[in-house]
């Protein structure tokens, strides 16, 4: 059977990834990650996903750039803006009791996301006295999030979830356009340390007030869902917060009662 | 230090459960009224702040100055006291650096309740005697009814574990490490309560740097370190970062570096490796492993 021959290959393909470089995916989650490769092999002109395989074992250039396939960074800043609006309403008058706060933003990719926190942040007068940890699994992501460049064109689309979310200023106020691109004020990235973590091989390095991760764990099978459940729960002080993805949950997980809905329609708990 | 034993374990969600918990102190205690110390010199502060956490089993003291807190801790034992940092006759650091040294009954868990902002040096200045500092703000009050809560319901079982680890501490005091300085630098407040804990348990010297390059002034300045465990992630400077910077100075190329590494990756120990870490042990820590690590690692004496 096609299908089921697909299956196999896929595994030992994300077997051999493990055992060459370190990288887990064997947790992710079938559907998606078999598009995904299936993409990767198209585009880098392999017959099959053996092929694939054996290109990516023998060559470390070949699996940077599967790597790239198989962490699609899709994601905008303010995007879904009600969750930020949430998180300036009801989760900032909290973290402002602290008089010095930690934020995990988990599998950060890009940093649309983290940057969009850091503006966030800095209007409610938390920047300063903040660390962010930035993590993800790719170091193309994580070079670019470093960077702080974005397409212009797409940065002024952006604007639109800034202002919904409760933007006080303007987005521009916090880049300089050139050359196509937007630079973000380096002032943002100051308190920030990138890292490359994964949720599937590492542990908690610090404890967090905040831990936000977004679209990441849609990609995760169940088992790899609850450790990173496990590692956020570690992670966050007393009466932390958690803000998942719209198409994300703690319910039904294990880590179900150990935490309270805060604002359940923006998916952002509170640890127990 | 009494305050180092502050822990993390059992939380109580609902007033529910700490009522009950409370019921069964109270037949096992013949004093279940806990005792609160307020230091604040705002009238109308000291007011909202016993009307906010007043309960039938709480009984609270609210003074108006460094002095007369002073005064009430030398003479009764409190389950918890909530301070200010602006006092009208001395700071709030000063008070509880004076409690530090003064013949107080008992030094209890503090909450720091301050309406400004710290500086980082005056929050690590804090945190040494106060696990727990509150901005005051719009959600404040919450936050401070939570912590309280906590620590009054913890004072029992954290007052026999304290007992029961001066006991311990006595018995397991480890010749290895007695008397030893280490360098532990962690920009994490929770490492770095624990892992001071558990190594001056051991009889050895804690120093505490928060990052790369406030470990590398401390090497500078303190002369008779003898070993350095280093936390890889770490903002301003990292791990990696720090390990290469003071091997590559010629006075240190024999100081154990341990490097604690939160990633399960063999690439990223060989990195803590090859930047100069003489090993490495991976997070969460386990205590028995970083005592046989520290053990193998920590130099001879040729001091004595």
């Amino acid at each position: 059977m096609e299908t089921g021959s697909i299956e196999i290959e896929l595994e030992l393909l994300m077997q051999a990834i493990y055992l060459k470089y370190s990288y887990d995916f064997r947790n992710y989650a079938g559907a998606s990650l078999k598009r995904r490769v299936l993409h990767a092999q198209q585009e880098m002109g392999c017959s099959s996903i053996s092929a694939l395989q054996a290109k990516v074992v023998h060559d470390p250039n070949a699996f940077t750039a599967l790597l790239q396939f198989l962490t699609v960074p899709t994601t905008e800043m303010f995007r879904d803006p009600a969750y930020f609006l949430a998180l300036r309403e009801q989760v900032i008058p909290f973290l402002k009791t602290y008089p010095s706060l930690k934020i995990w933003v988990a599998g950060c990719s890009t940093g649309e996301e983290l940057y969009s926190m850091a503006i966030l942040l800095h209007e409610e007068g938390l920047l300063e006295r903040s660390i962010i940890y930035a993590t993800d699994i790719n170091p193309k992501s994580l070079e670019l999030a470093r960077k702080g460049i974005f397409a212009l064109e797409r940065v002024r689309s952006y604007g639109a979830n800034y202002r919904a979310a409760g933007g006080t200023g303007s987005l521009t106020d916090y880049y300089t356009a050139a050359y196509e691109g937007a630079l973000f004020n380096r002032e943002l990235c100051e308190n920030i340390t990138f890292a490359d973590h994964s949720l599937a091989t590492d542990s908690v390095f610090a404890e967090t007030h905040l831990v936000c991760c977004r679209n990441v764990m849609i990609y995760f099978n169940r088992e790899l869902q609850e450790r990173a459940l496990g590692l956020f729960y570690e992670s966050l002080c007393r009466r932390g917060f958690l803000g998942l993805g719209s198409k994300e949950t703690i319910e039904f997980s294990p880590y179900a009662n150990r935490f309270e809905a805060l604002v359940r329609a923006q998916r952002i708990y509170r640890k127990i | 230090m009494q305050m180092g034993a502050v822990g993390y374990a059992l939380k109580p969600t609902t007033r529910e459960r700490l009522k009950q918990v409370f019921e069964k102190l109270e037949g096992k205690f013949t004093q279940a009224v806990k005792k609160v110390l307020l230091v604040e010199d705002d009238a109308l502060q000291r007011e909202s702040v016993v009307h906010l956490i007043d309960d039938e089993d709480i009984e609270i003291t609210a003074v108006e100055s460094g002095q007369e807190a002073i005064d009430m801790l030398c003479t009764t034992i409190f389950d918890c006291m909530i301070m200010d940092l602006k006092l009208p006759d001395m700071q709030g650091s000063e008070l509880l650096e004076r409690m530090s040294r003064e013949p107080i009954c008992c030094f209890p868990p503090v909450i720091v309740y301050t309406g400004r902002n710290l500086t980082r040096d005056e929050e690590q200045e804090l945190l040494k005697y106060s696990r727990t500092i509150i901005i005051k703000g719009a959600r404040s009050p919450e936050r401070l009814l939570d912590e309280v809560t906590l620590f009054l319901h913890k004072v029992e079982s954290q007052l026999s574990s304290e007992r029961q680890s001066m006991l311990a501490s006595v018995r397991s005091r480890d010749k290895v490490l007695d008397g030893r300085r280490v360098l532990l630098v962690d920009d994490d407040v929770r490492n770095i309560f624990a892992l001071t804990g558990v190594l001056e348990q051991k009889g050895a010297l804690v120093e505490v740097a928060r990052d790369g390059l406030e470990a590398i002034a401390k090497l500078d300045e303190i002369h008779d370190i003898d070993l350095v465990l280093m936390d890889v992630m770490m903002p301003v400077m990292d791990g990696l970062e720090a390990t290469r910077r003071i091997r590559a100075d010629g006075r240190f190329n024999k100081l154990p570096i341990i490097a604690l590494t939160a990633k399960a990756m063999r690439d990223d120990q060989e990195q803590c490796l090859n930047a100069g870490a003489s090993d490495y042990l991976a997070k969460p820590i386990d205590i028995d492993r970083l005592y046989s690590l520290l053990r193998v690692w920590m130099p001879s004496l040729e001091r004595l």
